[in-house]
């Protein structure tokens, strides 16, 4: 096993690697001149000198291969370049942010297994019912309603309906807890819903799966109840499956948050991500670029490492 | 299909397909048989069928000019504009028909080349295996590294919007898709008898890939560019709606969600009607992936 995970982590190395040299290029690919691009509409516009300072600080007087090194260098201890904007370090800009993040995406999580898991389930249970049939139905129209769709009706549907409902604000957790959970629930109620089809359907299979193996047989045949069958037996071995899925379901995640965060005006990365590109921040773009697709990645180690440990064949 | 008969029937079949064939095979005809009888498939087919048509006819069928302003804002429908006017007095059903045209050329675009490019790398790989698979996954997973739409949302934030760039945007964010798809593939089939068989009668890489090793991929490439094609729907219009895609005042789902956001309030409508639109599309093109998976790659389909 710890092979297993030291294989695993060490392949990390050469993904990584690999990553921050294409966003890295993509900076270096920006058509026209950086400087030009990042210094317009700013009111420095013209100032030869803060252009040269600006030009230094990028190490646009060098080659592309030793800016890369200079930057890739700057990572390791910590320095993703400062924010053009603001003056401040990306990194601080980016850590300040993940608080939010993290609390939208894991109560998004917890929805979605919260509720995806039983209704699965009971699609399973019921399979060829109407039951099923209305799950089903469900969730292939869940994952064809685009989610920013949903997210702007919410928003509509709660300036229409009820005035009153506290949305599109936001309250740091630590300022004031209870307000804090009371704005985030909606917004991460809807982002729960990019993933929760998916969670819904491969409970279902997994359960549908299992139900026809032989362990199933001996439970029956010993006497076991159905009940217990089903959610101490079956449920417990689909788990893995859809475990698995949520580590694929990251990606979708990540993605969804820059959209919520964006429509419910939220402070998380997507929202730092949108601004500093509408500002062409490229600092802060190639940073928090660079930042999601590590926690990406880091997140799918994870489940993969997760799934070994749960899943004794798997480690060879 | 067994592989021990070097020439079954079903592979033959398969390659006349490759080869461009045109005489209908009798693959190709049961398929259509076993699709017809599926109803979600056929209702699937209908609605991507739909907005297929639209946007390849859109210029003949818009009523208006879809960016021609008028000063009856806010119109509900009537028999001159049939959905009723944006807050410019843009013709809605002509705007939706317009960005239609930009989300299916998107979508296909993008699918197609990411077929193209990520299909060559697959065979590749899994045809010949060793360092070339090697090196070649290595780049593969590097793009696996971003979640799809941040990735497409870097390619459109470094390059600009517009539907090139958005096409290049998803195609960048497909090509890992499809060459691990196509790599498993020519993996298995590559150690497969009749590739054996085809070698020892003298056939070069070239003509084994072409002949044997592409036929017994097309029905999951199939399978999976018909979901790709929904997901890159939904990649557009979200990158449109965040004001990175297709720029105002040319038309796209995404972009008219997002300025409807700021009238909304006044007229839903105008917030429904294009995200009804995506809606449709996706659904169109999920329930008729959902078909094909089940008839052409039964063993991809998630209901046991």
């Amino acid at each position: 096993m710890r092979r297993y995970v030291a294989v695993r982590v060490v392949s990390l190395i050469p993904i990584l690697f690999g990553v921050s040299l294409l966003v890295f290029a993509m900076q270096a690919l920006v058509p026209g001149d950086i400087v030009d691009i990042m210094m317009g509409g700013d009111q420095a516009f013209g100032d030869k000198n803060a252009e040269a300072r600006l030009r230094r600080q990028l190490n646009l007087d060098r080659s592309v291969p030793e800016r890369y090194l200079l930057w890739l260098g700057g990572l390791f201890h910590g320095d993703l370049g400062t924010s053009f904007v603001s003056g401040k370090p990306v990194l601080g800009e980016i850590l300040r942010r993940v608080p939010v993040n993290l609390e939208l995406a894991g109560l998004a999580i917890a929805m979605a297994l919260g509720l995806g898991i039983p209704i699965g389930t009971l699609s399973a249970v019921r399979r060829d019912t109407w039951t099923d049939a209305g799950i089903r139905l469900g969730s292939v129209l869940g994952y064809s309603v685009p989610n920013f769709w949903v997210a702007t009706l919410t928003v509509l549907a709660g300036s229409l309906l009820w005035p009153g409902m506290p949305i599109l604000q936001y309250v740091p957790f630590r300022e004031n807890p209870g307000r804090n959970l009371t704005l985030v629930l909606i917004p991460s109620f809807v982002l729960s819903l990019t993933v929760l089809p998916l969670i819904v359907r491969m409970t279902r299979a997994a359960v549908l799966e299992n139900l026809r193996l032989d362990y199933v047989r001996t439970a029956r045949a010993k006497g076991l109840p159905e009940r217990r069958v089903v959610y101490r037996h079956v449920l417990a071995n689909s788990l893995i499956a859809v475990l698995n899925v949520t580590g694929v379901q990251i990606g979708v995640l990540i993605g969804g948050l820059v959209l919520t965060e964006e429509i419910f005006i939220l402070p998380g990365i997507g929202r730092l991500l949108l601004e500093s590109i509408q500002k062409r921040d490229f600092p802060v773009i190639t940073g928090a670029t660079l930042f999601l697709a590590t926690v990406f990645v880091t997140i799918n180690l994870v489940v993969d490492l997760l799934h070994a440990v749960l899943d004794p064949r798997l480690r060879r | 299909m067994p592989s021990s008969t070097p020439a079954s029937v079903a592979e033959l079949d398969a390659a006349a397909i490759v080869a461009g064939v045109a005489a209908p095979s009798r693959v190709s005809r049961r398929i259509g048989r076993r699709l017809w009888q599926r109803k979600t498939a056929v209702l699937g087919l209908g609605l991507a069928g739909i907005v297929l048509l639209g946007a390849l006819l859109a210029h003949w069928l818009s009523p208006a000019d879809p960016l021609a302003m008028s000063p009856r804002r806010f119109a509900g429908p009537s028999a001159a504009s049939w959905l009723g006017t944006d807050q410019f007095g843009r013709d809605l059903l002509s705007r939706l028909l317009l960005g239609a045209r930009v989300s299916m050329a998107v979508a296909f675009g993008a699918v197609g080349m990411a077929v193209l490019i990520g299909g060559a790398v697959g065979l590749f790989a899994g045809y010949f295996g060793g360092r070339i698979d090697l090196a070649l996954m290595r780049g593969v997973d590097v793009l696996m590294a971003f979640p799809t739409l941040l990735l497409s949302l870097a390619v459109v934030a470094t390059f600009g919007g517009g539907v090139r760039n958005l096409m290049l945007a998803v195609t960048l964010a497909y090509i890992p898709i499809f060459s691990r798809v196509i790599r498993g593939s020519a993996l298995s089939v590559r150690q497969s008898e009749f590739v054996e068989a085809s070698r020892a009668l003298g056939a070069r890489d070239g003509r084994i890939m072409l002949r044997a090793v592409l036929p017994n991929v097309l029905a999951p490439i199939i399978v999976q560019a018909t979901f790709n094609l929904s997901t890159a729907i939904m990649i557009e219009a979200a990158l449109s709606f965040l004001g990175l895609g297709v720029q105002p005042p040319a038309p796209s789902w995404g972009n008219m969600l997002s300025e409807a956001r700021s009238f909304m309030e006044l007229d839903p409508w105008l917030a429904l009607a294009p995200g009804a639109a995506i809606t449709l599309a996706v659904l169109g093109f999920n329930l008729f992936g959902d078909g094909l998976r089940d008839i052409l790659d039964p063993r991809l389909s998630g209901d046991a």
